[in-house]
Formats: C-alpha cells, structure tokens, sequence
C-alpha cells in the first residue's frame, strides 16, 4: 500500500514539477496553483508511463530497473526546477513582482461553495461506483487494465502477450503503463490503482476547465464550466464505471488547447507554453488512436492558421516549440506502433471493393449525421446544456474582434470539426454493423470534445465587466 | 428582458440543472442493485479462486483453463466467467503444460482429469483444480 501511494506520488511529483518549469509565473497564485496541480497530476502520469515503457524495452522488465529509471528523471527535475526557480526568483526581485492572492467576490464566493459541494457528491458516487464495479468495465478488462497486468507481472513472453492482448492490442499504452507502474511497485494488482488513477483523471480534467476559462476570462465562469461538467453524468460513468481512456484523451485535448490559446491570448512570448503543449498533444496520441488524429490535426490546422494571422516566420517558430515538447513521447509511440503493435482492425480489415460500396452507399452518409445529431442533442440525456450554452452565448454576446482571439477560436473550432469529421470517416468505412459501431462508440467519441466544447463556449463569450474587475 | 438579466438567469439555469444532474446521479448509483448484474458480484470471489492455483504455477509457465461447457449457464453468465477467466488469469493463460479448472457445478474432478488426459495436483475446492498435462504437446 505504502509503496502504490509513493509510485503514485512520484509520477504527480515529476508532472507538477515539470508543468511549473514549462508554464509561466503569473498572478494570481490559485489559478497558478490550479493549473499545475490538475494539468501536472495527469501529465506526470502520461511521462512516466513513457519513462515505463522506455525503461521496459531498454532494460530488463524488473522493479530495479523501473527504480532506477524513476530515480534518474526525478533528479534530473528536481535539478532544473531548483534552478530555474533560482532563476526566477532573482528575475522577480529586480522586477519588483510579488504575487497576490485572488480575493473572490461574494457572489464568487457562494458559487465556489456551491461547487465544492458539487464536487463532494460527485466524488461520493465516484466511490460508490468503484465499489460496485471495481474492476471496471469490459473495455477496462478487455483493453486497458489486461495491458497493466502483462506490464506488471512481467513473463518472458510479456511482448508476444502485448501483441496479442484483448481486443484492440494496436491502442497505444499510457492508461496501460501508468497502471502497470503502479502495479509493479507494489508487488499486487490490486483494483485501488486503476480507481484512483481514473478519480485523478476525472477530476484533474474538471478542474483544469475550471482553471482554463479562470485563465482567459474570470473565476466565475470557470466555475460554471467546472459545474457544467461535473453535472454531465456520461461523464463520471466513462471515468468511474468502465474506468476507459476517453476522458484521459479528453483531459489531454484540453490541456493542449488551452495552452495554445493561452499563448495565443498573452502578450509575452512563452515557448514554455508550446512546449507543454507539444507534450500534451503527444500524450493524447499516446493515450488512444483518436489521439494521432488529434495530433495532426493539431498540427495542421496550428500551422495554417498561425501562418495565415501571423506570417510563416512565427508558424515555423511555434511548430518548433511544439516539436520540442512532443518528439519524446512521439519516439516512445512511433516505436510501439512500429514495433510491437498490429495493424488497427479499422484499416485491417478494409477491403478496396467493400470500402469502395461503403463509400457510395449514400444512405449511409445520412444515417451517420442522424447519428451525430441525434447524439449531440440528447448525449448522456443531458436535455438542456446545447440549447443553455446556445442562449448564453446568445445574450452574453460574441467576441472575436482581435486577431489573437480570433487565432484561437478558429485553433478549437478547427481541432473540433477536424475531429469529428475524422469519426464521421471512420463510421463510413468502418467493416463493423454500422448500427453496433455507432451505439458502441458515439457518445464516447463524443466525451473526447465536451470539455473543449466547454472551453470554446466560454472562450467567444463577450467579457462581462464584473468579471474583468475582478478576473486576473 | 434585458441581455444581462437573460445571461443571469442562464447562468443560474445551467448551475441548477448541474446540481441537479449530479445529485440525481448519486441517488441513482447509492439506490442501484448490482445484486443481479452479471460479474459484479463475482468480481472479489474470481480473483480469490484463481490465486492458489497460480501460486503453485512454476515461474515462467503458462496455463490453460478449463470450465463449464456453454450449455450449463445461459450464455452471458457464461461469457462473462471467461471473460474474468482471460483478464485474471493474463498474464499467465496460454497454451502449456498446466490446466486450471473453474466449475461451477459439482463435477467430478479424477474423471475430468481421466478424460482430458491430465494429472490433478491439487483439488482446491469449489471446482478450482490445478492440473498437468500428461504428455507435451
């Protein structure tokens, strides 16, 4: 038990660690607090699934090794971070900077009340379902779990069972490792450690749209945005219940635009800010296949638009941050994929002629955008959030009068409709009963896009003047 | 109505049905009954069954698994003991020299050995059994 919680503790060190070096000091403290807690929780847990991983195929599967490694990156952070926060300090010191607590309104006040509350209950039924279903769902014993048992309790055909495990065995591995690590500390595969690895998931993705939107607009609509998420029950099920990647991918997919657009939006240049999320994009490929084409469509999409606003010198700059934070953990991916997993069953199985009649099968077409629809209004029966978001960006008003802001709405917009045009894609060729496909997936697929949908909502909202007064 | 008043009251709207979300949630999760869920139950009890026999399994060996025909139970009980049978059992379950039974009827253990060629080492009740194979194949 002691030993789980120091392994657990060690990644969420080396990830907060990292997430203070990459981002920049700004006021107020909370939100700067906020932001490297719940984005370096989840990060540490994605760079030390690499580190497993690494150290899995470079060493000898053995809990020497993996202390070894563990030990080396930890020094080596803990040596830049002592440095770099002697840096800064003497930097702030001639600046004349001291930080500031943020006072909350009362209004604010009471709201953050209510949200804790709200987060109380939630972490309550988090429990709850975790007793009920401990070892998670079918995806969690098929998929990702089964992975952390070949990881942990190492054989020595641990690469021909990694090849062959469950269904799905081309999935890339950070779920995997992050709880296979553990699990090798420890010595048990006890259920506690996919729990507490998804509650810190689930809940390190609330509060890190909680913290994204305080960043870029105010406290008080970072709390709304927390709010509205935490009350999406699909939300905790995927998390809690089925214990599966999706809200993982979602937390990564939010981290990586956030940072974006807090680079966008600020006016000091911060390459630390690309780099993290260089890191960030590069764990959500590490994390599920949809990860890659957020990757490139990251990419892509990053790369035009800051080409078009800003010319080909600063497009080619950021692409070069980005790449920095992002090679290490693309290295680790491109080996896996390469190396020891298989072919995807989607591009597998795909026959030229069968593809071909898929392709003109127009009926299909339509079934899927009913589909999509159909999903988007009613996902997790959550009835009035599209209509709600719609009539509060309604009357707050729309704001996308400068370039930066209009860089980064069209950066999530695009990442958004990139994505789900990429599903729609897959759904029409996909060699599965569409119908199966489509009950089995869309709603998940979807849960990747709901926090940043969250985000972009409150991202274009007109700037409410209490909230600026009291706002960072 | 004014555009702020509008905003307010969305704003409350969309807190309210949030709180309300959640809470609805909690009660329907603290009032549900597992009892009849298939697996759910079985969960602790799986893994506390396979664990002997896997103490016994010699380092580096594999095991095969041997249950109930399909026929015994209905075919989701029985789908879903070999799915908890794959996953608690990876990453040791794999054509070789040991067999592990799991039955859940009473079955007569010297005969199953008898009549899939294998040697019972031990009988840890329930119908979970380490066996060997008699000749390697």
């Amino acid at each position: 038990m002691v030993l789980m919680i120091l392994s657990l503790c060690l990644s969420l060190l080396l990830g907060y660690l990292l997430v203070l070096i990459l981002l920049p000091q700004e006021n107020p403290v909370g939100l700067q607090r906020l932001c490297g807690l719940s984005m370096g929780m989840i990060c540490g847990l994605g760079v030390s699934s690499c580190c497993f991983f690494i150290c899995y195929i470079l060493l000898a599967p053995s809990i020497f090794a993996l202390v070894l490694t563990d030990l080396g990156v930890h020094l080596l952070l803990i040596g830049l971070f002592l440095f770099i926060a002697k840096t800064r300090r003497k930097t702030a010191i001639l600046a004349g900077e001291n930080k500031i607590n943020l006072g909350l309104i009362e209004n604010e006040d009471r709201l953050s009340k209510i949200f804790a509350l709200m987060c109380l209950v939630a972490f309550a039924t988090f429990v709850l379902i975790a007793m009920q279903a401990p070892y998670g769902g079918h995806d969690a014993m098929g998929i990702w779990n089964l992975r952390a048992r070949i990881l942990a309790l190492p054989q020595d055909s641990w690469l021909s069972d990694l090849k062959n495990a469950g269904y799905h065995p081309d999935y890339p591995l950070m779920l995997g490792a992050s709880i296979g690590r553990v699990w090798m500390y420890a010595g048990q595969s006890s259920t506690l450690v996919p729990i507490s690895i998804h509650f810190l998931i689930t809940f390190s993705t609330v509060f890190l749209l909680v913290a994204a939107v305080w960043r870029i607009k105010a406290l008080k609509p970072g709390i709304i945005a927390g709010m509205i998420l935490v009350g999406t029950p699909f939300f905790l099920r995927d998390g809690a219940e089925a214990q599966q990647a999706d809200v993982a991918l979602s937390f990564f997919v939010l981290a990586t635009m956030f940072l974006l657009v807090w680079k966008d939006l600020s006016d000091k240049k911060s390459s630390g800010l690309l780099t993290l999320a260089g890191l960030n994009a590069g764990l959500a490929a590490w994390t599920k296949n949809e990860g890659i084409l957020f990757l490139l469509g990251v990419a892509i999409i990053r790369f035009g638009l800051v080409a078009y606003f800003f010319g080909l010198k600063d497009a080619r700059k950021e692409m070069k941050y980005l790449g920095l934070g992002l090679a290490p953990v693309l290295l680790v991916l491109i080996y896996f994929k390469t190396q020891i997993a298989p072919t995807s069953d989607l591009i597998a199985a795909q026959r030229y002629d069968a593809a071909l009649s898929r392709l003109t099968d127009f009926p299909r077409y339509l079934q899927i955008l009913k589909a999509f629809i159909t999903e988007m209004l009613s996902f997790s029966r959550w009835q009035i959030y599209p209509f709600a978001l719609g009539a509060y960006l309604y009357f707050s008003g729309v704001d996308l009068a400068s370039r930066k802001k209009k860089l980064a709405f069209f950066s999530v917009a695009g990442i958004i409709a990139t994505m789900l045009t990429g599903y729609y894609l897959v759904y029409l060729t996909t060699y599965l009963d569409l119908h199966y496909h489509i009950r089995t997936s869309l709603s998940r697929i979807l849960l990747h896009l709901w926090p940043l949908t969250l985000f972009a909502v409150f991202l274009i909202k007109k700037d409410d003047p209490i909230e600026l007064s009291t706002g960072h | 109505m004014k555009q702020s008043d509008g905003l307010k009251k969305i704003e409350k709207l969309l807190v309210i049905w949030a709180v309300l979300a959640v809470a609805a949630y909690f009660v329907q999760k603290a009032t549900a009954n597992y009892t009849f869920d298939y697996g759910f139950l079985l969960e602790p009890k799986y893994e506390e069954r396979c664990k002997g026999a896997l103490e016994l399994l010699p380092p580096g060996e594999k095991i095969e698994y041997l249950t109930d025909p399909p026929g015994v139970f209905d075919r989701a009980l029985y789908e879903q003991r070999r799915r908890w049978a794959s996953y608690l059992l990876t990453p040791f379950l794999n054509i070789g020299r040991y067999v592990i039974s799991d039955f859940h009827r009473p079955t007569d253990l010297n005969q199953t050995a008898k009549d899939q060629q294998l040697i019972l080492l031990r009988d840890f009740g329930n119908g979970v059994a380490l066996f060997k194979r008699k000749a390697s194949r």
